[in-house]
């Protein structure tokens, strides 16, 4: 077998799957605390710890997933794993990160079934919640440092932040900040 | 009299009876076009379902809370639904049509992603829609805050998370989330 340097390798291909698979299956079971929570968490395994994507790169998959409709996080685990792997690795981590979760939720949807009540889990929450918005912090501050790349961008970002807490919806808003910059763009050009 | 209702009844639950039947495609729908948070979710599963009397407003509520504290994607909580509504094929069923738009649009997102990032038009869009997506995630932040900071303990538990994570970049924010889990039962005990 010859192969140019850089190129991958099949046995490549099949270890990058099952670091896909590993990676993703981890997440699936340890990720606690909604969308905002998991992207954190994917950042800091996918960009800090195997420096798959550049923080631009992920960036960009935020944004991108953030423009089609569906769940967030589980798109942004499909988008890295295909990105890592082609459509296996799309298929792959989709699945893994979906998975874990999905067992857990037939398990309790058995009980309750059977019980007609959820497991009191109100005491373990109480101290879940405060931790998690460090840890989305702690993501969010790198990712807002290089999202931010002009006085433009850092305008429009706090106009965003005014009509989310104004209540706007996040299509109008996400599309809204799109079109507003490249109206700018076209008075600057013009 | 008794035996044909009860072979149609049957037949109505089986895995491609209408009853999956329905699921699916409502799931289908919602996973094509329903954008953002979790609570967006509640507001179309309850018009969508437990107005057409599907499922109890009681049942839908449990299902979001599921949802949310399991790990891993809130739209779990589809799975609980589908297992309420039609026992493990509904959980199946459901599942499917919830996640399968998601698989589909990374597909036909990831390939026009690449191509548009060299488009300087795409790209001062996608640049703004950058910066509106991390606005959101932190609007996120503080409503998680709002819900979940009272009193001291949990102050303590977000300060000392965000100073751990800040300071060791390397530190796995799964970790932080269990630690914040154990320290809120703990404080709670005192």
């Amino acid at each position: 077998m010859h192969n140019t340097p850089g190129s991958l390798t099949p046995k490549d291909h099949k270890s990058n799957l099952k670091d896909i698979a590993r990676l993703f299956l981890k997440l699936g079971i340890t990720a606690f605390g909604g969308p905002a929570a998991h992207i954190a968490m994917m950042r800091h395994e996918v960009v800090v710890k195997r420096q798959w994507l550049s923080e631009q790169h992920f960036l960009d998959l935020i944004g991108a997933t953030n423009l089609i409709p569906g769940p967030n996080s589980t798109e942004m685990a499909i988008h890295i794993g295909q990105e890592r792997g082609g459509w296996r690795g799309l298929l792959i981590a989709g699945f893994c990160f979906i998975m874990p979760a999905v067992i857990i939720t037939g398990c309790l949807a058995w009980l309750y079934r059977s019980y007609g009540q959820l497991p009191q889990v109100q005491p373990f929450v109480y101290g879940i919640k405060p931790a998690i918005i460090a840890v989305i912090l702690a993501a969010i501050y790198p990712l807002a440092k290089k999202s931010i790349q002009s006085v433009e961008l850092g305008i429009i970002g706090i106009v965003c932040l005014v009509l989310c807490f104004l209540g706007y919806s996040e299509v109008v808003i996400l599309f809204g900040a799109g079109f507003a910059a490249l109206g700018w763009a076209w008075l600057l050009s013009a | 009299m008794f035996l044909p209702l009860a072979f149609l009844n049957g037949d109505a639950k089986s895995f491609f009876g209408p009853v999956n039947i329905s699921l699916f495609l409502s799931f289908l729908k919602i996973g094509a076009i329903l954008y953002g948070s979790g609570y967006v979710l509640f507001a179309f599963l309850d018009s969508e379902l437990v107005a057409h009397g599907v499922i109890s407003r009681q049942q839908l509520i449990d299902a979001i809370a599921i949802g949310q504290f399991t790990p891993g994607p809130v739209f779990s909580s589809v799975t609980f639904i589908g297992f309420q509504v039609n026992g493990i094929s509904g959980a199946v069923i459901s599942t499917i049509g919830i996640f399968l738009p998601s698989f589909v649009f990374v597909a036909l997102l990831s390939p026009l992603l690449k191509k548009m990032r060299s488009n300087k038009l795409f790209t001062t869009f996608l640049n703004a829609v950058n910066v509106a997506s991390i606005a959101l995630i932190l609007v996120v932040c503080y409503q998680l805050g709002r819900d979940s900071i009272s009193g001291w303990q949990t102050i303590l538990i977000a300060v000392c998370s965000a100073i751990i994570l800040f300071r060791f970049k390397q530190v796995n924010s799964a970790f932080i989330i269990v630690g914040g889990a154990v320290v809120g039962y703990l404080l709670l005990l005192v």
